[in-house]
């Protein structure tokens, strides 16, 4: 076994990078992969809280590379799905507190045991984001169908190729099908002529995240969760298959909806 | 027909999803290639200059600007050359 590692990165904050990272880890183990989440946002730990893990911290990731503790002490088995595991950043501490060289060397002790090793990255562009990056194969981009979210995104594939890290793949969070439809709201297509860019993700805006949040119980595991199943897709994805896009942006139902209304007898 | 559907859906006139995709191809190609509106402009003075040391250019019909293949950036200058027939009025 050798996991692939997936650094789930935007750029700019607060896109989706965390609950990308949970809800793909969980649709993963939930097909029967090993997975293994690191948290490596240092000092603002919050994938621990959006699995529902936070009550079984005893080690986190700087015990870890500072040697107070081993790697299976502070990685942490999720009850639900006996092949997810969780490794919790220290929340007292900043970005200094660990370099790429400890990402590659805890990453390359994991790799033997698992499927996937997926990374939540911090926002920006600095120190944590090296770090994110540094042992990473492949780097999941997520970003919002808004301006500044794409310019950032732009920005961190740029930064991905400098670092010979690829191009990357591309998740594009938060889409409200109502808004393109309108007019009002950048349309998937768009997003990906101007970034250039492999798609691998189209989540829709959906409260079932916020209320999956609440709980500690990513959508994921969520059957009737749309935002839950777009994610589910991904990790399909990424297990090679061939899965279509559905057309969340709303634009060919309403085309639909229309010819219905023009011709009832559907002779459009 | 789909001009109808442009009215109802939106995408008529100027929705606000087309401003967001237009300024992001011009912010993101200045980005990318670390060119800035200044730097463009300088450049087009420039490029003005040494063409007009042999042909005459009219300066505000000259356009340089920036575009994306892809990931790729491009540097484009159009540069429209003054009719030859005004161009030898003004030599003589
Ligand atoms: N598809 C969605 N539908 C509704 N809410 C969402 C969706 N995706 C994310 N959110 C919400 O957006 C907020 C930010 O998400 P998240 O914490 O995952 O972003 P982040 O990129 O990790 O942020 P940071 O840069 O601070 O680490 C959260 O409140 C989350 O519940
Ligand atoms: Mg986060």
């Amino acid at each position: 076994m050798t996991a692939k590692v997936l650094t789930i990165t935007s750029g700019k904050g607060g896109v989706g990078k965390t609950t990308a990272t949970a809800n793909i880890g969980v649709a993963l183990a939930a097909l029967g992969q090993k997975v293994v989440c690191i948290d490596s946002d240092i000092g603002l730990r919050n994938l621990d809280v959006v699995m529902g893990l936070e009550n079984r911290i005893v080690y986190d990731l700087v015990d870890v590379i500072e040697g107070r503790a081993r790697l299976r002490q502070a990685m942490i088995k999720d009850k639900r799905l006996p092949e997810l595991h969780m490794i919790p950043a220290a929340q007292t501490r900043d970005k200094t507190a660990i370099a790429p060289s400890d990402m590659i060397r805890i990453c390359d002790e994991l790799r033997p045991e698992m499927d996937w090793i997926l990374i939540d990255s911090p926002a920006g562009i600095e120190r944590g984001f090296r770090n994110a990056i540094a042992a990473s194969d492949t780097a999941l981009i997520v970003t919002n169908p808004e301006v500044s979210a794409v310019r950032d995104a732009d920005r961190i594939i740029g930064l991905l190729e400098a670092e010979q890290k690829g191009p990357g793949k591309l998740i594009i969070n938060r889409i409200r099908p109502e808004l393109v439809e309108r007019g009002d709201m950048l349309e998937t297509a768009d997003v990906l002529e101007i970034l250039a860019v492999e798609l691998i993700g189209l989540i829709p805006e959906d409260e079932s995240v916020l209320i999956a949040t609440n709980r500690g119980n990513p959508a994921a595991l969520e059957p009737k969760s749309k935002a839950g199943q777009a994610f589910r897709d991904i990790a399909r994805r990424l297990m090679g298959e061939e899965v279509p896009f559905p057309p969340l942006d709303g634009t060919e139902s309403l085309r639909n909806r229309l010819s219905r209304l023009i011709h009832p007898k559907g002779a459009s | 027909m789909s001009g109808i559907f442009d009215r109802i859906t939106g995408h008529g006139g100027r929705s606000s999803a087309k401003a967001a995709k237009e300024r992001l191809i011009v912010v993101l190609s200045h980005d990318r290639a670390d060119i800035g509106p200044g730097l463009l402009e300088t450049i087009k003075q420039e490029i003005v200059r040494v063409i007009s040391e042999h042909i005459d250019v009219d300066p505000a019909t000259v356009q340089v600007s920036l575009f994306s293949e892809g990931r790729e950036q491009h540097l484009q200058a159009d540069i429209p050359i003054t009719a030859a027939s005004s161009r030898r009025k003004r030599t003589l």
